[in-house]
């Protein structure tokens, strides 16, 4: 095999495997945060939004994004919209360098960029427009390059900076950098001196040129700030839809602006020998290997991404997926825990299994609040369930409030399109609906939706949207995460059927070890006619007739199964004659209400929440 | 060749056009007249407005508005509403001042044309002032996203930001107030980590820390006295809660409050123990147009939240001297709760003196979030009040202020979808009746369909702010200067 031939099938080989892994990355090891991306977001495919969008410099490049990052709605789409993206940029890097330095044995090296923006979309603050814009620069990057003439080129330059910047944004930056590392680089090749040189130069210096690009890129966005949009300095250079935190740095973008140009300079001064190729080929692939290894380690959250695979699964009412979810990755933490408690409810499986994983507090059943927007929107979901609708929607709403880019959340919108719509507020639920009707993914639920605005009739009988109505709040009373406790018992009083507030309610005097409460409840069971009694219930009402009984399987009541007798004998026996009980019984009666009982903390009592609680005027 | 085939498809696109360009003049009858968003039938409007595009609610193929004005007719044609040109609107309402403009549609729907039955637009020779200034936010909880205060000029669809929270993040900026309609002097308030409330005179910002020891919060709803002397405040203790049920979301109330003055020249707050009694709520001060007189609401005082709904606000006035700064020692009741039974707030008084307006509702002073807020007026001379059915809807009509004319209310309501505040502006002739309100235009008739912000505390101003956040940036940033509170009794 020659050596051309060699290089191009190592290239081709190298290639496969590196955007294979990343679509097999992002396609079966971090989904979720693509999904998570997608639901943060409004795109709608309107000619008013795209004009909206491209008003601000960088809007262009947002709308792009925002397109993009409609479809990781689809599972496959995500991975592959990312690997698109990332082949781009290491295709326009490789051209790039290859214009440098044309030797092919540095081809690994175009990786690099690819490589980091795979890393920089490891983090949900990271908008997949902080890539796009990218993309464009590094194509105005390219194009500059390709042209022959000096003057020709200065012209470009002169133009592209401006383009870029209303463009793409904060790209335009990296593409300075280009620029002024090729023209640098240009100056040095005695070769390329003399291709300038024909092309004719003479109408600018060098030196009055980058002074010019320097004035420009300075000035456009300070004019910018000046006449059109009046913004704090930083975010006029580093432009929207970069960084979702408006008031934080995007580093690592940075990082990734500057690659390319120094990229540059390390193959134009890099000269490898024939008889070095394997072992250098071998030593970039090294390195792009561990640089992968331990570039996604540190960029990648595998904690946030349980966390948002839960909220995914319940946003797609996919209880048993959760709960099967939870046999592989038990949540550890109380926004997962809460997502699986909801599962358990949903399946009817709350006063069976909840014990069956580690609780931890009320907490774990409802999330409060604190001026944040995941833990709204995935709060909200529970709410919803529990027919506290007006709750329901003012976390959806406040959610929306807290995107840290200030955007629309879609699936919020949704979700208050539907509170509105039990709530009877058609008019309000029509303007949701009429915005998600110029979505690609959400248009045929709305206008589904739609031919139920004001039909009293068709709402009641919609198995979700009629339930909600049936268990809606009658009486008025000011609702407060805190008062959960009182809110569920006003709820299971009002609409005795409401079995998945019954169950919260049973769920939140457990958790507490409250087992007065606990107790005055039982006559409510009675009346829920449940074929069989939950097991943790059972175990409950077991423990209490045991305070009082020294016989509790004679004075049980009859809903008592024979099992959980003698799962309670063998466990006391454990538990009254070994000094390593806790241990002992862990491994058997771990996931029973007695073991909870006696050796695992209830944390909290009461749902903890931090809230500046004036309004807004 | 070519050229024979070029003129075959100039023919097809002529016949064509003057097909489609014909049809609707054979509409039949709708025996109805249209219904249109934004409602512009019928309306009373300044010449000095922005075209009043519209559309069809039933979203017909193809709308046909003929505008008829004592010389000249507008036929305007839209697949997606009707968009008039700004320089043909301007001509029309400018030569038909005065008159009114006689409106007829024509729609193009699967089953024909329908023409339906022509309304009007009347011209008021009275004008009106020429920028509005409103706050935008989502009409939310807790918390907000994108918000700010900005200027739109009324004659065209040009809105200008004053200060957002874009330039400022994090920060929340509320309850904007001018002298006398004037652009000149401004205050408003922000919040968050540059809390402070700025006050901007000839384009000379500062911010004060109106908060002092012997007033029970910052200074919160503002009303700037007919001079530049002076700017009275509401101080309260105001907390939110959110209601279960479905037809109500949430309730603001006060759990405390005072009104206080604040003497511009002399850096200090004056008040009475009469407007600072710890037995009433005294809240949304006004001052009348000669300065004199200072309205006012007021309540017994209640124990929140459990008596939320049983707190209710009387309308009151007490005197005031501007060359001392002292205040009278009674105070009036122009309207009593315990009359009404309900509840008044924003009381607003025109500046020629002859109409309050203020708004009524159940109960409590937060009437922004009562549906069954309605405004009603007061005849000075008499009076007497009532309400302004012309203007009132079932939804709710709160927040009002007044062109400096007195002939242009402007006022925000919740009746387009319930949730979400729309500016109104209405007329009013000089016997105080007032005609039906419009919509402030908008560019494109589905503007407020996809706009999810309310518009808050609508003013009029005599002509643009030349002062902007980025100007008084340096100012924002600095602490803020502390004022003094002297109780004038």
């Amino acid at each position: 095999m020659d050596k051309e031939k060699l290089i191009r099938n190592t290239e081709l080989l190298f290639t496969g495997i590196f955007f294979s892994g990343i679509f097999v990355f992002f396609m079966f090891f971090y989904n979720s945060h693509l999904h998570f991306a997608e639901q943060f977001q409004l795109f709608l495919l309107t000619g008013d939004y795209f004009a909206s969008m491209i008003a601000p410099p960088g809007g262009f490049n947002g709308w792009v994004g925002e397109f993009l990052t409609q479809f990781y709605y689809l599972s496959v789409a995500g991975p592959l919209i990312i690997v698109g993206l990332l082949l781009a940029i290491q295709l326009l890097t490789r051209r790039m360098l290859a214009v440098v330095n044309p030797d092919p044995k540095l081809f690994p090296l175009s990786f690099l960029p690819s490589l980091l923006a795979g890393m920089i979309l490891c983090n949900e603050f990271y908008p997949l427009s902080s890539i796009t814009g990218f993309v464009i620069a590094m194509f105005a990057g390219l194009k500059y390059m390709r042209i022959a003439g000096q003057s020709a080129r200065f012209t470009a330059g002169i133009v592209l900076i401006p383009l870029v910047y209303w463009l793409a944004g904060a790209s335009y930056l990296s593409l300075l950098l280009i620029i002024f590392v090729y023209e640098s680089l240009l100056g040095r090749s005695s070769v390329k001196a003399e291709r300038v040189s024909k092309a004719g130069k003479g109408t600018f210096s060098l030196c009055l040129y980058f002074t010019a690009l320097i004035v420009l890129s300075a000035g456009i966005p300070l004019l910018v700030r000046q006449f059109i949009i009046r913004q704090p300095i930083i975010l006029t250079y580093i432009t929207e839809y970069y960084y979702n935190l408006r008031t934080a740095l995007p580093g690592a973008v940075f990082l990734l602006f500057i690659l390319p140009p120094v990229l540059m300079i390390i193959v134009k001064l890099t000269v490898i020998a024939e008889k070095h190729m394997k072992r250098a080929l071998v030593l970039q692939a090294g390195m792009i290997a561990l640089l992968a290894f331990f570039g996604f380690r540190s960029f990648a959250n595998f904690e946030a991404e349980q966390i948002m695979t839960y909220d995914y699964l319940v946003r797609h009412e996919r209880w048993k997926d959760v709960i099967k979810y939870a046999e592989k990755k038990p949540p550890r933490n109380y926004l997962s825990l809460s997502m699986l408690n909801l599962s358990l409810a949903k399946t009817g499986e709350l006063g069976n299994s909840m014990f069956k994983y580690n609780q931890h507090g009320v907490n774990g059943l409802f999330l409060a609040f604190n001026r944040e927007y995941v833990t709204a929107l995935m709060g909200s979901e529970i709410l919803y369930h529990l027919s506290l609708t007006n709750a329901c929607q003012e976390y959806a709403f406040e959610s929306i409030q807290t995107i840290p880019d200030m955007g629309q959340s879609v699936r919020a919108l949704k979700r208050l399109a539907e509170t509105n719509l039990i709530n009877g507020q058609y008019k309000v639920s029509e303007k949701y609906l009429r915005l998600l009707e110029n979505t690609l993914f959400y248009r045929k639920w709305a206008k589904t939706a739609m031919t139920f605005l004001g039909d009293e009739e068709k709402i009641n009988n919609h198995p979700d949207w009629g339930e909600k109505r049936k268990f809606s709040v009658r009486g008025d009373y000011f609702f407060h995460i805190k008062n959960i406790e009182a809110v569920l018992n006003r709820m299971v009083k009002e609409n005795p059927g409401n079995r998945i507030a019954f169950e919260y309610l049973m769920a939140f005097y457990m958790i507490n070890k409250d087992l007065r409460n606990f107790e005055n409840l039982i006559p409510v069971m009675e009346k829920m006619q449940y074929r069989i009694v939950p097991v943790s219930y059972q175990e409950a009402i077991m423990y209490i007739i045991g305070l009082s009984s020294d016989n509790p399987a004679r004075d049980a009541p009859s809903y008592i199964g024979r099992e959980t007798m003698a799962r309670m004998q063998a466990y006391a026996d454990i538990y009254t004659s070994r000094p390593d009980a806790e241990l002992r019984l862990a491994e058997k009666f771990g996931g029973t209400y007695w073991y909870y009982l006696h050796f695992v903390d209830a944390e909290l009592s009461q749902v903890e929440e931090t809230r500046d609680n004036t309004g807004s005027t | 060749m070519k050229s024979l085939s070029g003129y075959i498809l100039l023919i097809i696109v002529l016949l064509l056009s003057a097909s489609c360009g014909e049809e609707w003049k054979n509409a039949a009858e709708a025996g109805t007249k249209p219904l249109i968003f934004p409602d512009y039938r019928d309306v009373v409007i300044p010449s000095g407005i922005a075209p009043l595009n519209f559309r069809l609610e039933d979203e017909p193929r193809l709308t046909v508005a003929v505008m008829e004005g004592s010389s000249e007719t507008l036929t305007l044609k839209g697949k997606k509403g009707i968009i008039i040109s700004p320089r043909k609107w301007k001509k029309l309402i400018d030569d038909n001042r005065g008159g009114s403009l006689k409106v007829s549609l024509y729609a193009a729907y699967n089953e024909g044309w329908k023409k339906y039955e022509p309304f009007s637009i009347t011209i008021s020779s009275d004008p009106i002032d020429p920028w509005i200034v409103y706050r935008l936010i989502a009409p939310g909880y807790e918390t907000w996203s994108k918000m700010g205060i900005y200027q739109r000029e009324l004659s065209s669809f040009r809105q200008e930001t004053i200060v957002d929270n874009r330039l400022l993040p994090g920060a929340c900026m509320n309850c904007h107030s001018f002298q006398a309609n004037s652009p000149d002097n401004m205050m408003f308030h922000i919040r968050g980590n540059l809390g402070g409330t700025m006050l901007v005179m000839d384009g000379e910002a500062v911010k004060l820390n109106t908060k002092t020891d012997e007033t029970i919060s910052n200074c919160v709803y503002p009303y700037w006295h007919p001079s530049e002397d002076y700017i009275a405040f509401s101080v309260n203790n105001i907390q939110q809660v959110f209601h279960s049920v479905k037809d109500k979301r949430i309730e603001v109330f006060d759990s405390k409050s005072d009104i206080v003055v604040f003497d511009i020249r002399n850096n200090r707050l004056v008040s009475t123990s009469r407007l600072m009694r710890e037995d009433s709520f005294e809240t949304f001060p006004c001052f009348s147009p000669d300065g004199r007189k200072l309205f006012f609401c007021s309540a017994s005082a209640g124990k929140q939240p459990d008596d939320y709904d049983r707190i209710k606000y009387s309308l009151c006035s007490i005197d005031f001297d501007p060359a001392t700064g002292r205040f009278g020692s009674l105070i009036d009741t122009l309207v009593s709760a315990d009359r009404t039974g309900k509840s008044v707030s924003f009381p607003r008084i025109s500046p020629d003196g002859t109409t309050l307006v203020f708004t009524l509702s159940d109960y409590g002073n937060f009437s922004i979030w009562h549906r069954e807020a309605d405004l009603y007026r007061i005849d000075m001379k008499t009076g007497i009040y009532q309400p302004i059915d012309v203007i009132n809807s079932p939804e709710t009509e709160s927040y009002h202020s007044w062109s400096s004319n007195s002939r242009w209310m402007i006022f925000s309501s919740r009746r387009i979808d319930g949730l979400y505040t729309h500016p109104f502006i209405a007329h009013m002739d000089e016997s105080g009746t007032f005609s039906k309100p419009f919509m402030l235009p908008q560019k494109h008739p589905g503007f407020y369909d996809s706009c999810l912000r309310s518009f808050n505390i609508p003013e009029f101003i005599s002509s643009k702010l030349g002062t902007d956040g980025l100007d008084m940036l340096k100012i924002i940033g600095s602490p803020a200067k502390d004022i003094n509170f002297v109780l004038s009794d």
